[in-house]
């Protein structure tokens, strides 16, 4: 539509030159009255480039001259500016364009109602910006003066009244208790926030306040210790009719070591709260962590990119952040986001932009000359140091986390603000793939395996969904009489085209994806049927099979395996399952369910690959295990390795004690067998007996053996 | 006439449009409106018959919702980091701003402004402190926009530097 009928319906209000091969900017929109204000015509209406009566116009020629010599295709925004005329204000906002057709713009834009809604959203979000740091400001002031007078050793009578008379009118909440949490002092405003009455009294209210918020019992002794106050903002909600959120200090009065009091400041903050959300949200903010949301997130990523400067974009995401809320509440795990995002911002500083884009995800845009020397390799290193530092909770718990991160490289990469944002998702992707702590730079490379990745990932599913999987099996032996005890049941994938794909491929594929528990209900499926096949040859063998840590912590893995038994009509005792140790190191607790749950339906559990984990001896100890599978690496050297041999020798004594029975994995020689024969290791598993071998074959073979 | 371009950076809330209004028209409302964007005013100083015009530009706070921009320092002849004495966060932010702007612009002189002068001091920073933190600039000065106190000689300071 043409722009003199957008500007006579009002729809625009802007002024447009046409950048002319002779370098001049031609105006098109010559009757706008405001112009005038800005810059001077001749009468061709040829913007007078040596009479510019506006200097901030004058100064963005600079960067607007870059923007129309390139060739690249962009537009290059000043920002807002404004521009007196006579006692009225103009508010402006100036674009060079590079358009694709090769066509180059100025456009200068009358922006008053952006910049009045703009100025209203802010506005309202820094007066309670500002109001919340007079309120902290007040908190440390009374801070101050109570601790200075409480801690002279003076006697209490002398003390109360010039306390009370100070503190008497005061808005903020005042409670002072002694060090056995007696009440000394209070102030009205303590009262009406504590929602005080004659049978509960300030002191009761605040140790009612501490329990509320889930503080954990060393909470305050922890202040004493360290000799510092508590300062933080908490909702709180002791009865039904009365909620507030609170700005709260609590200080610890000490006369050298000694506790002498407590003191509490309270100050009504629900308002700025309320307000604060609306303006946050308003102005493109995460109403939690107080750092940009996604949409600010990307805008800024596309001025980045207009501007042509070299950046480089870091997306950052928290690993299994889900268990965390489920596992320390949600409460905690918002404590830990907002904690998170300010450790983020005072590392970053001003020389990046920040954002919280998704619930557990992260982003930072940086300027490639702010990086001082250093690598982005080395930065984020630093990055990640500072983010995993252990995270201090409300209720006492002092969790570690990992991170990811996803690096891409403006212009490098990609140059527009969609694509650097998928380069950076998919080096991040792929770090993910990688394990906690993984950084990914993004490459040519790293992008065709993350395709390759994919399309593995999608015939994966297909061949779970089409039963393209079959299952193996390979014996273990009772080393002492030979004979099969147990067989170990192992997925082999074979596609439509030939190719056999490798379980260690495959199986970490599942892992990375959703596609474990498909997997894990195939699985056991499958083993019920060969367990049948099994006993239907009159066999006597357990059949195990390995559990990942992500099937152990969903709880849905439980009711699998029984209902599968159930719909084979088995009993628990034909079965057993194989996890690794890395599976305890997160969830200690919800794997001791699980394997309790288990083995009262009579399943044996083994630990897989022992020794090569962190083979912590504390879940031997906690935890109901049957079994310890020692590792092939250890096996595979036996005859020469005196280092193997020590190894092997000290776990087999450990397991003797703890009553554990022992599988050698990995067997391939006699000599590997006698040496584990004549240290009494009770199983054995390994090429020596037999490949893992299709369910008809093992069954035969094993028939031919009893 | 020489022109001379000051840029006036800062946290949100501390005074620096109130500075300038204060230097350029005289006068001060304590009513808190934030700036969106940048507004530039124009004062000639004089000083022995020599006359110079000041380019002030005002600049939005920087803080959570407006970032730093090194591209309006471009061409100054000085920069002015104000603070404000009754928030001592301001303080905080206004060393953070000071290192932006020498990262970008290292050879412009620095001026560090403590404004609110009129009200009473109530941030923990101590004389030690504050000496530290101003030895990385040109020069300090303590101002009040309110009473116009040192705001007239800061600028002629910074004109005639």
């Amino acid at each position: 539509m043409d722009i003199h009928l957008l500007n006579a319906l009002g729809i625009t209000n802007c002024a447009l030159f046409k950048y002319t091969d002779s370098h001049e900017l031609e105006c098109l929109t010559p009757e706008l009255p405001w112009l005038s204000h800005v810059v001077t015509l001749d009468a061709n209406n040829k913007l007078q480039k040596q009479h510019i009566p506006s200097i901030f116009l004058d100064d963005f020629f600079l960067d607007a001259n870059e923007v129309w010599k390139g060739n690249n295709s962009f537009s290059l925004s000043s920002g807002f500016w404004t521009e007196q005329n006579g006692s009225h204000l103009l508010r402006l906002e100036a674009l060079a364009i590079n358009s694709e057709s090769g066509a180059r713009y100025l456009v200068i834009k009358n922006v008053e109602e952006q910049f009045d809604e703009r100025r209203r959203t802010l506005q309202a979000a820094r007066e309670l910006l500002l109001s919340h740091h007079e309120i902290v400001g007040q908190h440390e002031y009374i801070r101050h003066k109570l601790n200075n007078v409480l801690r002279k050793n003076t006697r209490l009578q002398k003390l109360v009244p010039p306390i009370q008379q100070a503190i008497h009118d005061l808005d903020t909440g005042v409670v002072i208790l002694d060090n056995e949490g007696a009440l000394v002092l209070d102030n009205k405003a303590s009262h009406r926030l504590l929602y005080c009455n004659s049978s509960t009294p300030s002191s009761i209210r605040i140790g009612e306040l501490i329990k509320d918020i889930g503080a954990p019992p060393t909470f305050l002794s922890a202040l004493v210790e360290k000799k510092t106050p508590w300062q933080g903002e908490l909702f709180w909600q002791p009865v039904d009719e009365y909620k507030v959120w609170l700005q709260v200090t609590i200080h610890p009065v000490l006369q050298g070591d000694q506790l002498t009091h407590w003191v509490y400041l309270l100050t009504d903050i629900t308002h700025i709260h309320g307000n604060e959300e609306s303006a946050l949200i308003a102005s493109g903010m995460d109403s939690l962590t107080k750092v940009a949301n996604r949409n600010l997130f990307i805008d800024t990523v596309k001025r980045f990119v207009n501007e042509q400067s070299a950046f480089k974009l870091f997306l950052i995401d928290i690993c299994g952040f889900k268990k965390i809320n489920e596992s320390l509440s949600y409460q905690s795990g918002d404590e830990i986001l907002k904690t998170f995002a300010l450790r983020l911002q005072s590392f970053v500083g001003n020389a990046g932009f920040i954002a919280r884009i998704g619930s557990n995800e992260f982003a930072l845009v940086k300027r490639s000359d702010t990086f001082k020397g250093q690598t982005s390799e080395d930065y984020t290193g630093e990055l990640i140091k500072k983010l995993t530092q252990t995270y201090n909770v409300l209720n006492g718990s002092e969790p570690h986390l990992g991170v990811d991160v996803g690096i891409a490289d403006f212009p490098h990469d990609c140059n527009s603000a969609e694509s650097l944002l998928q380069c950076a998702d998919i080096a991040l992707q792929a770090a993910k793939y990688q394990g906690r702590n993984s950084v990914l730079i993004y490459s040519e490379e790293l992008h065709k395996q993350h395709h390759a990745t994919n399309e593995l990932e999608r015939q994966l599913r297909k061949a779970i969904e089409g039963n393209e999987l079959t299952l193996f099996l390979q014996p273990i032996v009772d080393l002492a009489t030979g004979k099969i005890v147990k067989c170990e049941a192992l997925a082999r994938w074979i596609t439509p085209f030939g190719e056999f794909i490798p379980p260690d491929v495959f199986i970490p594929l599942a892992e990375k994806s959703d596609l474990i528990f498909a997997f894990g209900e195939w699985l056991i499926n499958e083993a019920c049927e060969a367990i049948e096949a099994i006993k239907a040859a009159s066999l006597d063998i357990r059949l195990a099979i390995n559990i990942s840590g992500r099937q152990v912590a969903d709880l849905a893995l439980l009711n699998q395996i029984k209902n599968a038994l159930e719909d084979h009509k088995l009993s628990g005792s034909s079965l057993s399952i194989e996890l690794t140790e890395s599976v305890f190191v997160e969830s200690l607790d919800s794997v001791s369910i699980l394997l309790n749950e288990l083995r009262d339906m009579g399943i044996t559990v083994s630990i897989d690959d022992f020794g090569t984990g962190f083979s912590s001896l504390v879940y031997l100890k906690k935890l109901p295990i049957d079994e310890l599978k020692i590792d092939r690496s250890f096996v595979s050297e036996l005859e020469d390795n005196t280092e193997d041999q020590a190894i092997v020798q000290a776990i087999l004594s450990l397991a003797h004690n703890l009553n554990i029975k022992i599988i050698a994995e990995g067997i391939e020689t006699e000599q590997q067998q006698d040496f584990l024969k004549s240290h009494h290791c009770t199983y054995g598993q390994g090429y020596l007996y037999q490949r893992p071998v299709a369910v008809p074959e093992f069954v035969s073979s094993a028939k031919k053996l009893r | 006439m020489i022109q001379k371009k000051v840029c006036i950076l800062g946290p949100t809330g501390v005074g620096k449009t109130s500075l300038i209004k204060q230097f350029v028209e005289g006068i001060f409302s304590e009513k808190y409106k934030t700036t969106i964007g940048v507004k530039i005013d124009k004062k000639q100083v004089n000083k022995e018959g020599r006359g110079i015009q000041l380019l002030i530009w005002d600049l939005e706070g920087i803080d959570r919702y407006c970032g730093f921009n090194p591209r309006y320092l471009r061409g100054a002849s000085a920069y002015i980091v104000v603070v404000d004495q009754t928030r001592s966060q301001s303080l905080t932010e206004g060393m953070e701003i000071l290192e932006l702007a020498k990262e970008h612009y290292p050879d412009i002189p620095a001026f560090f402004v403590i404004n609110k002068t009129d009200l009473p001091t109530s941030w923990h920073w101590s004389e030690e402190e504050l000496n530290t933190c101003s030895q990385k600039f040109a020069l300090l000065t303590k101002t009040s926009a309110k009473t116009g106190e040192n705001v007239e000689s800061l600028f002629n300071t910074i004109a005639f530097w």
